[in-house]
């Protein structure tokens, strides 16, 4: 005979979503249907199967490759650097060399290194 | 939320970077198109962080960019299945590796032998199965993560979820009758 109970609800509790009283009732129905224990082996099993497969690790390479990549292509638009560099001059012309510390740390993430080395002569 | 020094970006990357390799080499079935995706995974990422306003989940948003960049990949090379680089998949069918005695679907399917069978069963459902059953069962996500990751409603991620299982399972079980027949 076809269980007729709700299979979504059957579905989300092998996926350890349902909470408190759906628990209880799921449970006590699926000790007594065996289409529903059925149903929630299949669950486990696929699950199981591909939870088990090898998780793969980025190698020491990619990583320094990513950052290498940042280094060189993560400082936003050619437009981004003109602008920086001008408000730099700006400031240089204003204040001389002195540059607030807190400035200093996110214009050597925005600048290309030889663009702050010639800014800040460092 | 300002990008962060270089030094916390590097943890970022480091922190994230296995699990994020991880699922593009399931996504995309090969190590070097992985490592592009990857590398172009963490670009963006770096060029967006001022964008980033906390309101997402860093994860969330993280594994977005990743499913983003992974499904543009595949699109643009055309592949819709997936194809184990020949250096790791060696010759012949991956099938030919299982050893048939056993009777109980789960004892075969959960044989340390089935890996490689496992990997090309996921590559040979579609793209947007494969996706939602690594986000759940391998990156641990959970429903309402998926949902904001896939841009879904909650309410269509066990419908999915249940869908790609079931067209997993019917290629597991159909290729293992072949074989055991």
């Amino acid at each position: 005979m076809k269980c007729d109970f709700d299979q979504e609800l059957v579905r989300l509790y092998a996926d350890g979503v349902l909470k408190g009283g759906n628990v209880r009732h799921i449970e006590e129905h699926v000790s007594q249907c065996e289409q529903c224990r059925q149903e929630l082996t299949s669950i486990h099993t696929i699950g199981r199967v591909i939870s088990a497969l090898p998780r793969e690790r980025a190698s020491d390479e990619l990583i320094s490759s990513i950052l290498a990549r940042v280094e060189v292509g993560g400082h936003g638009s050619i437009w981004d650097t003109v602008g920086e560099t001008a408000r730099i001059m700006w400031s240089v012309a204003m204040n001389g060399f002195k540059i607030e510390d807190n400035r200093e740390g996110p214009l050597r993430r925005r600048l290309p290194e030889w663009v702050v080395r010639w800014v800040l002569f460092v | 939320m300002n990008p962060p020094p270089n030094k916390d970006f590097r943890e970022f990357v480091l922190c994230h970077a296995d699990r994020i390799y991880n699922h593009a080499f399931r996504m995309l079935g090969s190590r070097a198109d992985a490592e592009e995706a990857v590398q172009d995974v963490f670009l963006k990422v770096y060029n967006s962080l001022a964008d980033f306003r906390g309101e997402a989940d860093i994860r969330t948003w993280l594994y977005r960019i990743t499913v983003n960049t992974c499904l543009t990949r595949l699109r643009r090379t055309w592949r819709a299945e997936l194809h184990p680089d020949g250096d790791e998949s060696g010759t012949g069918n991956a099938w030919d590796s299982v050893v048939g005695d056993e009777d109980n679907p789960e004892d075969i399917l959960m044989g340390n032998t089935t890996k490689e069978l496992v990997t090309e069963a996921l590559g040979k459902i579609s793209t947007e199965d494969r996706e939602i059953l690594l986000l759940f069962h391998v990156d641990e996500l959970r429903y309402e993560e998926i949902a904001k990751v896939l841009g879904i409603p909650l309410g269509t991620v066990c419908a999915r979820l249940y869908r790609a299982r079931k067209r997993l399972a019917a290629v597991l079980f159909s290729v293992h009758k072949e074989l055991t027949r």
